[in-house]
């Protein structure tokens, strides 16, 4: 009878985190070709930013000329499907930026003919970007007749910098000359430990919180101090967060940065949060009448939260 | 079977008496976008002038009708770029546009009032970036309202304290027979001023002078005209330079006897009558605004030079 009991206690439990892994809000992923590999294949824009120059990667160009990239690219994505971490495609997302500003520019309001107001951050955020992106790097070594490839897949965290993880090494030298035949080969040697860092990853996640990032910023008309500001800011996130798990890495009288938050994917209705539903109580509470202070939200995707002080 | 052809000749465009102030033509200031350190991309450039040009408009003055003596220039400086790797690319920008005031009459082009306003862009290129910052600039920015405000007031001060001695130098340019310099000199001042409302008269003496020479000369082209080629064909191109001609009490008479004698020889010609539409006009009830009025559409629609200003001493 006991042993029973406690049999159908555990089923309900990991029925229940079945469900919550199930209604989270999930990490996208998207794999990128490293900026290495594109300025050694010359798909690069130079700039002069201000009597420095600066290489950027042309994703555009590198996708419309090099069949390499394609075949490699759909390679992993076809690798991490099969292990259940489906991706986004960055050429696919690419076109739809491109069609979704196309459609943009052609809007036009019946009434007032008005255009789609769009402001410089608009720009910024309209980007292809994903909450962990695959950089990819490889090169195709020649010994002889044998050729091998080299290459190195990293697992990178969009909000908090950090390399989640990581697959590198060369694969066997091999007569067999495709590319992608060579690239399988090499990767899968060490697929599954990324795919498990991967997964680890996520199960730390829904274990102990996401780990996202808070700057505070103010607004230049803003008199206030936010070294004081600070420490009601660190009571609040160390109420809030998971295990009150976070730090403070900067502060000054109008900068404040607070990583490696942890915050739940629920809230107090199981609703599956992002960081800007986490920290708009924050948001409020400091526009509110303790504080009355003004303030903007904005969000970079799941992980990271601006909040402006003195102003929307 | 009997050709058939058809000559309108509109010999008086009828222009109805406008209302200064809904047209603008009260104050005039010009634009000018020179060339830059910065290097502004051509397009740009050319979205930078006529966003300006909406600007003023927008805010009851006149855009480059007869090189107005003040002018506003641009001068962008560029605060802060960022070249981001995103996919794809993006260009940021933050830009300080400084608007300047500048008078074109003394010798090295004076400054005086200048207004900052801080632009920011963003694009995949550079040129897109830059369209996107100057996009932002609106005709009902607080800022600038109250800057041409500003402005307006400083050059309706101006011509009330030099009003002997820019009436002095129109007049001087006059008898040296350079009465369209003449003119531009006069037309700058503002009809809200007190000098033109102290010197209305003149300035109407001034004007009936100017829009008479114009009319002789005019009535001479066409004349040339007809008398080389006294054909269908010629009757058509000097009609075209007869629909010109603003009438005045002077010249209306002989442009009716040139009229009758194109006329006559068209009929001979084609046995057709030569269509035409006399309008007469009010000589009596022209007014010196309505003859300011002529003069700046006259001006707006003479082939548009790219006017350059003399900004040398403090751009």
């Amino acid at each position: 009878m006991r042993n029973s009991t406690f049999k159908y206690i555990l089923l309900v439990l990991l029925a229940g985190f079945a469900a919550y892994g199930q209604n989270a809000k999930k990490p996208s992923l998207m794999v990128m070709p490293s900026d290495a590999w594109c300025i050694q294949n010359g798909y690069v824009q130079t700039y002069d930013n201000q009597g420095i120059e600066t290489k950027i990667p042309d994703y555009k160009k590198a996708f419309q000329e090099n069949t390499d990239l394609l075949l490699v690219i759909s390679k992993i994505n076809g690798l991490m499907a099969e292990r259940e971490f489906p991706l986004k495609n960055l050429e696919t997302v690419l076109k739809g930026l491109e069609n979704s500003n196309a459609l943009n520019l052609v809007r036009t309001s019946k009434d007032t003919g008005a255009s789609i107001s769009e402001s410089p951050l608009d720009q910024i955020v309209k980007t292809a970007d994903a909450d962990i992106i695959i950089q990819l790097t490889w090169a195709v070594n020649k010994v002889g007749p044998n050729t091998s490839i080299t290459y190195n897949l990293q697992g990178l965290d969009s909000y908090t910098y950090k390399q989640i993880a990581t697959a590198t090494g060369t694969g066997a030298p091999s007569f067999s000359v495709e590319l992608p035949v060579l690239l399988e080969e090499a990767v899968l040697e060490n697929m599954e430990d990324f795919t498990h860092t991967l997964r680890e990853h996520f199960e730390d996640m829904f274990t102990n919180g996401r780990e996202v990032t808070l700057q505070v910023l103010a607004w230049d008309d803003w008199d206030g101090d936010l070294d004081d500001l600070s420490f009601e800011i660190e009571d609040w996130l160390d109420e809030k967060t998971v295990e009150g798990r976070f730090s403070t890495t900067d502060v000054t009288s109008t900068y404040a940065l607070f990583e490696q938050v942890r915050m739940p994917l629920f809230d107090e209705r199981n609703r599956a949060m992002a960081a800007r539903n986490f920290f708009r109580d924050l948001s409020q509470k400091l526009s509110g009448s303790a504080y009355n202070i003004p303030n903007k939200l904005a969000t970079e995707g799941l992980g990271k939260v601006t909040l402006i002080l003195g102003g929307k | 079977m009997k050709r058939l052809f058809l000559l309108i000749a509109l010999l008086f465009i009828v222009l109805g008496k406008a209302q200064y102030n809904q047209d603008n033509n009260d104050v005039l200031l010009g634009v000018y976008v020179p060339e830059q350190a910065e290097n502004i991309p051509n397009n740009a450039r050319s979205l930078l002038r006529t966003r300006l040009m909406q600007l003023i408009t927008a805010n009851g003055i006149s855009g480059n009708v007869l090189r107005p003596r003040f002018f506003v220039v641009p001068r962008i400086a560029v605060l802060g770029k960022e070249i981001l790797g995103t996919a794809p690319s993006r260009v940021v920008l933050d830009l300080e546009m400084a608007l300047i005031i500048g008078d074109n009459e003394t010798e090295k082009g004076n400054l005086f009032h200048t207004e900052f306003v801080n632009l920011k862009g963003v694009g995949q290129n550079e040129q897109k970036a830059y369209i996107a910052a100057i996009k932002r600039i609106a005709p009902k920015n607080p800022k600038l309202i109250a800057f041409l405000e500003h402005t307006k007031k400083e050059i309706i001060n101006y011509y009330e304290e030099h009003c002997e001695e820019v009436k002095k130098k129109a007049y001087a340019l006059k008898a040296q027979d350079q009465t369209e310099e003449a003119v531009k000199i006069i037309a700058n001042i503002p009809l809200s001023s007190n000098c033109y409302a102290e010197n209305e008269d003149d300035i109407g003496t001034f004007f009936q002078n100017a829009l008479d020479q114009k009319c002789r000369q005019q009535l001479n082209t066409a004349r040339s005209i007809w008398y080389a080629d006294q054909s269908l064909e010629g009757a058509k191109e000097a009609g075209k330079v007869l629909s010109k001609i603003e009438p005045r009490a002077w010249c209306k008479d002989e442009l009716k006897l040139l009229y009758k004698e194109i006329a006559t020889r068209v009929r001979e010609l084609g046995d057709n009558e030569w269509l035409l539409t006399l309008k007469e006009v009010d000589v009596a009830g022209q007014s010196t605004k309505y003859a300011r009025e002529i003069l700046l559409e006259y001006a707006k629609n003479q082939p548009q030079h790219i006017i350059k200003y003399n900004v040398g001493g403090w751009y």
